[in-house]
């Protein structure tokens, strides 16, 4: 798997773990491959992915059943959902914003281009 | 061949197998190549020299001819076993001197005293043992090859070869008698209790004396692996002290070494065996008296072992501390 | 406590290589050894394998002291220095050979690593390719499973697809009760494997540190013109460096940055890590 430089490597196998939940590839309590069979195929070291699987344990998207392995949680697309609106509003939006500023860009400008996208889709 | 289970450590029958029949699978193919050399080398000689002129066999033991010049058979055995046990040993711990290999072989889950073991063995027991199949089988071949069909024969002349020394040969019309590949222990005999060996001395009064020197079977063994030991552990001991060239800094090292020897052996014979200053000799082997028969005592021979085994010892140490 | 070096002094040559050197490292760690050309690496993996014996201090793997070479020691170690060796035998022969000494020898999955790095455990090893051999003794090595694992740029000679296989092996035997240390100059080619640091730098050792507490302590992005870094290159990307961190960032680790960082700012690093040892 190519890995971004900007930003860390747990959190980018957090997001594409969301993203195979997303997706339905790996369903709920169903069992997601293990720390080691994860970091083979990555190929990133285990304690790296055991990060990775702590941050998404934390956050309920996956649980742990001894000697069994890691499921993926019953409400884990909503969680995930919840998470993803978290890091918009907290770091997307922030951002976004700061570019409006900066540019000079109006909310009604903004407000324009998202009614402009709305009909294109539409049709 | 399976995990060996118990670890220990200085030495453990399970691993030195191992570790044996790992060097072996390993280097079979130079072994094969010392072996073909040795078959091909030992071939030469022995038909350049042909010990097999029925006068250097052991089938004339009354003739006096022939007992002074049995000694050519044995004599190629030896010379021969000594070029090989050179060679052998001064490669014996090539592996671990420098480079690639070294590596591996510090670093294989054997001990020293294993590793070192098995040097011994390979240039000790092994190169002998191939040394006397090669020889025999060589001979065996040499001397079918030459000389099938002949007959006994009786009539000996004495011819001399170009480097002065006379020998027997067969007449014209003379028929020879099948002969034999003989015993080189029997080298053994000829210093044994039962045949003394006598030297007639000028001791410098103008007066003859006669000294004879018994040595028993026991004690010529005894010496004769000594001596082949020391030989063979010096080689090793140039095969891990030097990187290149082992066999020929070797010899100038103890070039050096074998002059003192012999000076020791001068000082300590003048000093505790009342030799006089002209008969002592450089291998401290031949001890004279004023013409009584001095059986040798064996005991106080074994004493010598402990210069070989110095060597062994030196030599594990260097093993043990061996940087690469 | 895997490997401990306590004071340690060492000279080559009437050159010295290390004075005083301490250095801890523990299992359950892939670490990656970088420093100069010249700057002690291989000599220091030398030294953790009783290949080279100190001058002067304390040296304590596994237990057990390196130079004594005993039999317990070497069979939990495995080391694969740059220039390898290996005989005239096919492969399939020559670790039926090993096994007895090394006790927790897997042939299975000498087989199934053979099989990934696609090397043929039945030809004679003398007719491979250098890239070929080191494969297979790379295959070897792993599995002997010994708690010690000590690699000398075991990447070089590798093709692309075989590096990525070599990344896979070693997450697959990066376990707790063992420890892996590579030394290499391509930390690209073990970027997401090696989880913690160990620097080389005129004979001491400048850091050593997981990559977690990196991350923690440093972050690695854009930078503007004129911000102040502990090290920056230009690029097509703009300014690239990284920085102390000093909100809380996550980034990606970039070892190659972090290694300049180091050398050219040996103090601040030894400030902002103090005496991390990588412990558990």
């Amino acid at each position: 798997m190519e890995f971004k430089d900007t930003q860390a490597i747990y959190l980018q196998i957090v997001d594409w773990m969301c993203d195979n939940i997303v997706k339905e590839k790996w369903k709920s309590d169903e069992r997601i491959p293990s720390v080691r069979e994860l970091g083979i195929l990555l190929e990133v070291n285990p304690n790296t992915v055991m990060r990775a699987y702590e941050c998404l344990q934390n956050q309920h998207i996956i649980y742990n059943k001894r000697g069994l392995g890691f499921f993926v949680s019953e409400d884990a697309s909503v969680r995930i959902t919840e998470r993803k609106r978290t890091e918009f509003i907290g770091q997307v939006l922030p951002e976004f914003f700061r570019q409006m500023k900066l540019l000079g860009i109006s909310w009604e400008v903004i407000h324009c281009e998202f009614e402009k996208l709305n009909r294109e889709e539409d049709s | 061949m399976i995990n060996c289970v118990m670890m220990k450590e200085i030495f453990d029958i399970c691993r030195f197998k191992a570790l044996a029949w790992k060097y072996y699978r390993e280097n079979m193919k130079t072994i094969l190549i010392f072996l073909g050399v040795m078959v091909v080398v030992t071939f030469m000689v022995v038909c350049k020299f042909n010990p097999f002129r029925m006068e250097y066999t052991s089938l004339y033991t009354g003739s006096n001819y022939l007992d002074r010049y049995y000694g050519m058979f044995a004599k190629i055995f030896w010379g021969l076993l000594g070029f090989f046990l050179l060679f052998a040993a001064s490669y014996s711990f090539a592996d671990f001197m420098s480079g690639k290999k070294s590596f591996g072989a510090l670093l294989l889950p054997a001990s020293s005293f294993e590793k070192l073991l098995l040097a011994i063995l390979n240039s000790t027991v092994v190169v002998f043992l191939l040394h006397v199949a090669v020889f025999y089988s060589v001979a065996h071949v040499a001397c079918s090859y030459k000389y099938t069909g002949f007959k006994e024969a009786d009539k000996i002349a004495v011819a001399e070869s170009w480097s002065g020394f006379s020998y027997p040969v067969l007449t014209s019309g003379a028929e020879i008698v099948h002969p034999k590949v003989g015993n080189v222990f029997s080298v053994v005999d000829r210093f044994s209790e039962s045949s003394a060996y006598t030297r007639e001395v000028e001791d410098g009064t103008g007066v003859r004396k006669e000294r004879t020197v018994y040595f028993t079977p026991f004690v010529v063994w005894n010496l004769l692996i000594m001596y082949w030991l020391y030989f063979v552990f010096v080689f090793m001991w140039g095969s891990i002290t030097f990187r290149k060239r082992s066999a020929l800094l070797t010899i100038l090292v103890h070039g050096l070494f074998f002059l003192f020897l012999g000076w020791l052996v001068y000082r300590v014979g003048t000093v505790f065996w009342k030799i006089p200053r002209e008969e002592a000799m450089l291998y401290g082997l031949y001890f004279y008296n004023t013409g009584e028969l001095v059986p040798l005592s064996a005991s106080w021979l074994l004493l010598l072992y402990i210069v070989p085994l110095t060597y062994v010892g030196i030599i594990w140490k260097k093993l043990k501390n061996k940087q690469v | 406590m895997m490997i401990r070096m306590n004071q340690l002094d060492f000279s080559y040559r009437k050159k010295n290589v290390f004075s005083g050197l301490n250095l801890t490292l523990s299992e359950g760690h892939v670490y990656g050894l970088l420093g100069k050309n010249g700057a002690g690496k291989s000599t220091l993996l030398k030294l953790m394998c009783g290949l080279l014996f100190p001058e002067r201090g304390e040296i304590n793997v596994m237990g057990y002291l390196p130079s004594a070479r005993k039999p317990a020691f070497l069979s939990e170690l495995f080391f694969i220095p740059e220039e390898i060796y290996l005989p005239d035998l096919k492969m399939s022969a020559y670790a039926e050979l090993l096994r007895p000494f090394y006790p927790r020898f897997d042939r299975q999955m000498l087989e199934e690593y053979m099989e990934e790095f696609e090397v043929s455990l039945d030809e004679r090893m003398s007719r491979m390719s250098y890239g070929q051999r080191k494969k297979a003794l790379i295959c070897l090595g792993l599995a002997c499973n010994t708690r010690l694992l000590v690699m000398d740029e075991p990447t070089n000679g590798l093709d692309i697809p075989s590096k990525s296989h070599f990344r896979c092996l070693i997450a697959s035997v990066a376990t707790k009760d063992r420890c892996i240390i590579i030394s290499t100059h391509q930390v690209r080619d073990l970027d997401n494997l090696i989880d913690a640091l160990v620097v080389v730098e005129e004979s001491r050792i400048l850091v050593n540190v997981t990559t977690d507490r990196i991350t923690e302590k440093l972050v690695f992005k854009n930078l503007e013109e004129d911000e102040s870094a502990l090290f920056a290159e230009e690029s097509v990307k703009g300014r690239w460096g990284v920085v102390v961190n000093e909100n809380g960032e996550d980034s990606k680790l970039d070892m190659e940055l972090f290694f300049n960082a180091v050398l050219q700012h040996p103090e601040k690093i030894r400030a902002i890590f103090g005496n991390d040892k990588v412990n558990d």
